[in-house]
């Protein structure tokens, strides 16, 4: 991610990328650009992902059985791999995204405060 | 591999479509082609990353940066092919000698014989009560109680071996060979196969009766056939009966007979069996030997002429002699050797960080553009391991060659079924060596390397500065190990040496120049009587002494220096504090003292009817007059020997008069001669006429003129022409290689010459270690010498600064060394039969050192002094 646009955007923390891959190939099989794209679209543009960090992501996730990779054609008519998610994956989304919730709320009661007070 | 590949392409692929599609996305959005492929590779970020960190998500990233690695290690290697060089002998000449030890002492104490359960064979010997010194003996069975002997509980089978003196016949002169009744089990019992042919079978029990067949030893078929593989079938006549020959045996399966012959063709009542017994498994030696024990009291009480009156049985393990004959100076040459490969280690690990000084900013920068210390560390030691890998493939040839190098030379030191080979327990010994001496020397000095402190590098412009304190402090400690070390296998050499020197230069007390001693035995059945038998050693002897050239010949039964004599207690009359002491007492003719050039210090010797009639007479050496009679009044007393009887031993072997333990009268006392082996101090000694005790062999004592076993064809003729039947042993030698074959002599010159041959090693690796050193502080002060003597320091100046850092490590290792070496000699001591240690072997070798240390540091040091200061300042 380059550093200009930085402050604008957020970072991800550790393990969120996980999470929003099997999050969003949950809709159905993408391949990756579509993965990266989706992310953006869907936060508005507030998450801006380094595109090349998704493959290691990809890989993990993979090794892990929570996605499967299979060959197939884009919607322009090119060879491209899409992933979908695994019965395992989607039992770890599930428990993953409960964590999530109950994590940012629990973090988010702790901020709001402040936040309120420098407005 | 076409996996892996796929994998990779397909990784690659997809981060590729991936780019793609980002550009046509920007390309439709309206931007020129140009700027939307900057921006989609601007977007996905840094392509090899991703890649290389997907790569390590499937875990096998390891191999390839290993791989990387090693390529790397091998490239900047042979760049330093000095360096390499050095680094690389000196762990080869370590890893060679380590494995060769340790296929030495596999081949010896490990996997001595080629025998099917060698573990398992044991052989029963008696110690005799009433004699404890003398030495243990075999004994045979009976035939009957060989059968018994098979039923024990503990023991699973058995061989038996009945061996006897033959003669090759039908041939021009008559050849002795050993040959061995042995019971047809043998093949199946020990399973070794035959090298032509078979081995003894049990069909042979049967047929052996019409047509008699023999396997030879590999020995016996290269002396009589010189290896002619069509022996086969071919008939080898023994004691005038033909045998057909049905297999010749391997190299390494041999016990001492020449040939092998079915027990069958012995009648059952003539059966004297020497039996080897594989214990059933699991069956603990103690316990076998209980039993046994009680069988075989039991058959000394069925014939008490095999055994003395007490005695105790005691079960040997085949390997029992060799293991205790040289196991333990194989172990301290092990050890010697493990000292070496540590050496040759620390002198790599000197060339590394020597090296790793002139690679700081290498280092330096790779760590600056982001490689982590780990990373670093594994390359140092994977090219730490390239090096050590290289050094021990080289080392395995090296030590292959040693091994057989050192069997070849002293084939006999050892037990002669032991076989020198390479196998796997070797290969994976020496490969486990060179791994653990790769992390042992690479360690040290990668941990020192990896850390590099980037801003003083840099800061430093590339320009040396005078070596790091902690550099400096591991390299001098190194040298100082290395040179402890060496100072400690030195020592163990100089000892070794020394004890060798010790050993052949101390007084003889007689003659060996010029005598060749010449073994006769005597035919099964022949010559009864007392009478008949010594008339026919007098008359070989008269024919022997006819020989032009002979200027000497005397008879001795069991007398042949420097082990004469056989151990027996003894009294002196009057004297009762002489009673239970030993003796070594020898037959022989008068002329002995003569034909060995021993003097008779006292009194005379006996005359011819007094030797012929085998009388109450006898000679005694120094040592036994001086410790009884100190007042030189021997001759006249009255000495005995109560044990000595004709009742031990097969009966019609022995004959003699008819009070062989009766008193004698002292009539002479001769000088001191060795009699108790080359290491050992004289043994008290009584010399009587040999008609009073004669055994189925004897052997004459020839003095020529010329080169002695010249003669012995002449010899030979001469006994012949009294007996066409009597052969002559095989093992004539002259009496210098009879000290030659001495096991003690043997042994202590194998490790003479393997001990100063690791110490030779070793001072060269340590010199070769001080001199990177010294070189590399040299090179590494260049600057500063060059500003001192720019200032106006004298050269000598310079010099003395070199050697003083030098001196102070040099001197504290040699100390070390030494102080350690003594502190060992005195542990060692009781391990070693025959150690030695002088102040002056210290002295030799500290001053050995000296000279070769200072030798090794002053080449490099006058180079620092003599370059040119301008130069100096200026250098890089």
């Amino acid at each position: 991610m380059s550093t200009r646009e930085a402050d604008d955007q957020l970072g991800l923390l550790q393990g969120t990328l996980d999470l929003l891959i099997l999050r969003t190939v949950a809709l159905g099989p993408l391949h990756g650009h579509a993965i990266a794209k989706s992310i953006e679209f869907r936060s508005q543009e507030a998450l801006q992902i380094g595109h090349g960090s998704l493959y290691p992501a990809l890989q993990r996730l993979i090794k892990q059985g929570l996605i499967a990779g299979e060959d197939g054609t884009s919607e322009n008519n090119r060879k491209a791999r899409f992933y979908r998610l695994t019965a395992k994956g989607r039992r770890k989304l599930f428990a993953e995204t409960s964590k999530w919730q109950r994590l940012s709320e629990a973090v988010g009661r702790i901020l709001m405060p402040l936040a309120e007070e420098n407005k | 591999m076409t996996w892996w590949k796929n994998r990779g392409d397909r990784l690659n692929d997809e981060i590729q479509a991936h780019i793609d599609f980002e550009i046509q996305e920007n390309i439709d959005a309206g931007v020129s082609p140009e700027q939307a492929r900057h921006a989609a590779m601007r977007k996905f970020g840094n392509v090899l990353l991703a890649r290389e960190e997907s790569r390590e998500v499937w875990g096998w990233l390891w191999a390839g940066r290993l791989w990387q690695d090693i390529r790397y290690a091998l490239r900047s290697l042979s760049r330093n092919f000095g360096f390499s060089a050095v680094a690389i002998l000196s762990l080869a000449l370590g890893i060679g000698a380590t494995t060769s030890m340790f296929s030495l002492i596999y081949a010896v104490l490990f996997h001595p014989v080629p025998y099917a359960d060698w573990q398992r064979l044991t052989y029963p010997i008696y110690l005799n009560d009433d004699q404890p010194t003398s030495p243990e003996r075999w004994f045979s069975l009976t035939w009957s109680q060989y059968q018994q002997l098979l039923k024990t509980k503990s023991v699973e089978d058995a061989v038996g071996d009945d061996d006897t003196t033959s003669e090759i016949t039908g041939q021009d002169i008559p050849e002795d060979a050993t040959l061995t009744y042995i019971t047809e089990n043998v093949g199946s019992f020990l399973q070794v196969p035959a090298l032509l042919g078979r081995n003894i079978q049990p069909s042979d029990a049967e047929a052996a009766h019409q047509q008699a067949m023999v396997v030879l030893s590999y020995d016996f078929w290269m002396r009589h056939y010189n290896g002619d593989r069509n022996v086969l079938g071919r008939t080898l006549e023994v004691d005038h009966k033909p045998y057909s020959i049905v297999g010749v045996m391997p190299k390494d399966y041999t016990w001492e007979p020449d040939l092998y012959v079915p027990m069958s063709l012995l009648p059952t009542s003539d059966r004297n069996v020497l039996p080897i017994m594989k214990l059933e498994p699991g069956v603990s030696l103690a316990s076998a030997n209980a039993e046994i024990d009680a069988l075989v009291h039991q058959f000394a009480k069925e014939t008490p002429q095999y055994f003395p009156n007490r005695f105790r049985m005691h079960l040997e393990h085949i390997t029992d002699r060799i293991v205790l004959a040289v196991g333990h100076t194989l172990i301290l040459l092990f050890a010697a050797v493990v000292m070496l490969l540590i050496i040759g280690c620390a002198n790599c690990s000197i060339l590394l960080l020597a090296r790793g000084m002139s690679r700081q900013s290498e280092l330096a920068v790779r760590a600056a553009l982001g490689a982590s210390g780990y990373r670093i560390l594994c390359q140092l030691i994977v090219e730490a391991l390239v090096l050590a890998i290289t050094g021990s493939l080289l080392g395995i040839l090296l030590a292959y060659w040693m091994a057989r190098l050192i069997f070849s030379l002293f084939p006999d030191v050892f037990m002669h079924e032991s076989v020198v080979r390479i196998n796997l327990p070797v290969l994976a010994f020496s490969i486990a060596l060179a791994l653990v001496s790769g992390l042992l020397f690479g360690l040290l000095p990668s941990l020192r390397m990896s850390r590099p402190d980037v801003s003083k590098v840099i800061q430093a412009t590339g320009r040396k500065v005078a070596g790091r304190r902690g550099e400096a402090r591991s390299l001098s400690t190194l040298i100082a190990a290395q040179i402890a070390l060496t100072t400690i296998i030195m020592g163990a050499a100089g000892a070794a040496i020394g004890g060798f020197m010790q050993m052949t230069h101390r007084n003889f007390g007689y003659d060996p120049a010029h005598v060749i001693s010449v073994p006769v035995p005597l035919h099964q059945h022949s010559y009864f009587t007392r009478e008949k038998r010594a008339a026919y050693f007098k008359t070989l002897q008269e024919k022997i002494a006819a020989i032009p050239g002979v200027t000497g010949v005397a008879l001795s039964a069991n007398a042949t220096p420097p082990h004469s004599g056989t151990n027996l207690t003894f009294e002196i009359l009057g004297i009762p504090s002489a009673q239970r002491s030993y003796l070594r007492a020898n037959f022989i003719s008068p002329e002995y003292f003569s034909t060995l050039h021993i003097p008779l210090l006292q009194g005379r010797l006996w005359d011819e009817t007094e030797n012929t009639r085998g009388g109450a007479v006898a000679v005694i050496n120094q040592t036994l007059a001086r410790r009884y009679f100190p007042n030189g009044n021997a001759i006249g007393q009255q000495i005995r020997t109560p044990t000595l009887t004709l009742e031990i031993g097969d009966p019609g072997q022995l004959v003699g008069v008819p009070d062989t333990n009766g008193w004698l009268q002292v009539i002479g006392v001769v000088a001191d001669s060795l009699n108790d082996g080359l290491d050992k101090p004289v043994q008290p000694a009584l010399y009587m006429p040999y008609p009073r005790f004669m055994w189925m062999d004897t052997q004459f004592l020839v003095r020529t003129q010329g080169l002695p076993l010249a003669s012995l064809h002449d010899v030979q003729r001469a006994i012949l022409s009294v007996n066409p039947d009597q052969q002559t042993d095989l093992n004539v030698r002259d009496l210098n290689q009879w000290i030659e074959q001495q096991s003690e002599f043997k042994q202590q010159r194998l490790f003479s010459i393997i001990f100063g041959l690791f110490s030779g090693l070793a001072l060269a690796l340590a010199l070769v270690g001080l001199y990177s050193v010294v070189s590399y502080s040299v090179a590494q002060r260049t600057n500063e010498f060059g500003i001192r003597m720019a200032l106006g320091a004298q050269r000598t100046h310079v010099l003395l600064i070199v050697c003083r850092n030098i001196g102070i490590t040099v001197s504290s290792g040699l100390l070390a060394g030494l102080l350690i070496f003594l502190a060992l000699h005195r542990l060692l001591a009781h391990w070693t039969q025959n150690s030695y240690s002088s102040p002056l072997i210290l002295a030799l070798v500290a001053a050995l050192f000296i000279l070769c240390g200072a030798l090794a540091c002053t080449i490099p040091a006058l180079r620092a002094v003599s370059i040119d200061p301008m130069q100096a300042v200026r250098y890089e």
